[in-house]
């Protein structure tokens, strides 16, 4: 073994006898010294703070989105308490139900606000209708559709269609026949009811009901 | 007896003569020189970078505060709140929806009777679907203005007469009974 010891030794002095070999022998301890200092010790700890300072990235990013959202909700909620009176408006005009009776009893009032008999009120099914209507609003709209007939005058129909067509509770004619009565005797003053009317109207509303107590 | 000599001065301008380095010297040199100079700047390194370390971590603990203190806020609007304003914003896109394809037929309507010369004419006028039909029975003038009228109005387009009969005594009087059909050009409401 000590024979094998020597025999190396002299091997490695006599590489390393030349000055060239010499430097090229301690340049290459050097480097591998380095690069063992770079992958033991600073390659990790710089890496450390590299994913440390990632993270503190990602939550900067989660920070602003979550003040941007907050401040959106804030000024939401100062909004829709300035415009309560107005939000309270369009949840009559667009309720979360049908309220039958109280559809009856605006057109009830319509006709008889145009001096118009009001003659009938019907429900018509609409089951059809609700999937070909929510293909275009969300899942959350129904709709219903009646049919009303009466009676009046020309003028007087022309006034109800236009309500209706105006009327900020949506409420969309489908149809419309208007027909001089049979029989009458004709005169040629319009301010008879000698026209009967009937008419298709279909009107919305949402399947949700908003508690704006919470709001304010 | 002989004066001593003063000693001379003696610069030895040789270098001193020195045993060969072993191998453990060539290794002690090499640590005191070369790999003292990479271990320094390694500590150095591995000294700054700690340093930013701490500081980076002292920032993610304060970060992780805000965040829980921003969701604790967030928390109260989201599940009360926001939901309301959801509702009320989808509600509003659907009413806008709902009245842009909602019709509007007063004018087309109240044009028809415009044309309509003689207001106790026996007439029915049927709106559907963006087309109106008038029927009744009346004297062929009047129809044919009825027809011109409503071929030149910008309301109304595909204007056709589909039924025209005339009885026995209607030949005479030169009355009969119609159909017309047109399709009313614009019969949606003013958009939102």
């Amino acid at each position: 073994m000590k024979i094998e010891l020597n025999t190396y030794k002299r091997k490695v002095d006599s590489a390393l006898s030349t000055s060239k070999n010499k430097s090229f022998a301690i340049a290459t301890i050097t480097i591998a010294f380095v690069l063992l200092m770079a992958f033991a010790g600073i390659i990790p700890s710089l890496s450390s703070l590299g994913v440390q300072i990632e993270a503190n990235g990602k939550r900067d990013d989660l920070i602003s989105k979550l003040e941007r959202k907050l401040t959106t909700l804030k000024n939401l909620t100062r909004e829709y308490n300035q415009k309560s009176t107005v939000v309270n408006y369009f949840n009559q005009v667009f309720p979360g139900e049908l309220f039958q009776e109280q559809l009856i009893t605006a057109m009830d009032e319509l006709c008889t606000k145009n001096n118009l008999q009001l003659d009938n009120i019907t429900f018509l099914n609409t089951e059809f209708d609700q999937a070909t209507l929510q293909e275009i609003t969300s899942k959350q709209v129904a709709l219903s559709r009646f049919s009303i007939t009466g009676q009046g005058s020309r003028e007087d129909v022309l006034k109800l269609l236009g309500d209706l067509d105006n009327k900020r509770r949506i409420m969309n004619v489908k149809n419309l026949i208007v027909t001089r009565k049979t029989g009458s005797e004709l005169v040629s003053d319009p301010t008879f009811k000698e026209y009967r009317f009937s008419m298709q109207v279909e009107i919305y509303y949402t399947n949700e009901t908003i508690d704006n107590t919470k709001v304010n | 007896m002989s004066k001593k000599q003063p000693e001379k001065r003696v610069f030895n301008l040789l270098k001193p003569v020195e045993p060969p380095q072993t191998a453990w010297d060539k290794v002690y040199e090499w640590l005191i020189g070369k790999a003292r100079v990479v271990i320094l700047v390694t500590e150095l390194v591995i000294a700054v970078a700690f340093i930013f370390k701490v500081i980076e971590d002292t920032n993610a603990k304060n970060k992780e505060k805000q965040i829980e203190k921003l969701n604790a806020e967030l928390s109260f609007y989201g599940k009360e709140l926001e939901p309301i304003f959801r509702i009320t914003q989808r509600k509003v896109a659907d009413y806008v929806t709902l009245w842009n394809g909602a019709t509007d037929y007063t004018e087309a309507l109240q044009e028809v009777y415009s044309y309509i010369s003689n207001p106790s004419s026996d007439i029915t006028i049927r709106i559907d679907e963006g087309s109106v039909s008038v029927f009744g029975y009346e004297n062929l003038a009047a129809l044919e203005e009825l027809e011109t009228s409503l071929k030149g109005s910008a309301t109304f387009s595909s204007v056709q007469v589909q039924q025209l009969s005339l009885e026995e005594s209607g030949v005479i009087e030169d009355r009969g009974q119609y159909a017309v059909v047109a399709k009313i050009a614009d019969f949606k409401r003013t958009q939102l």
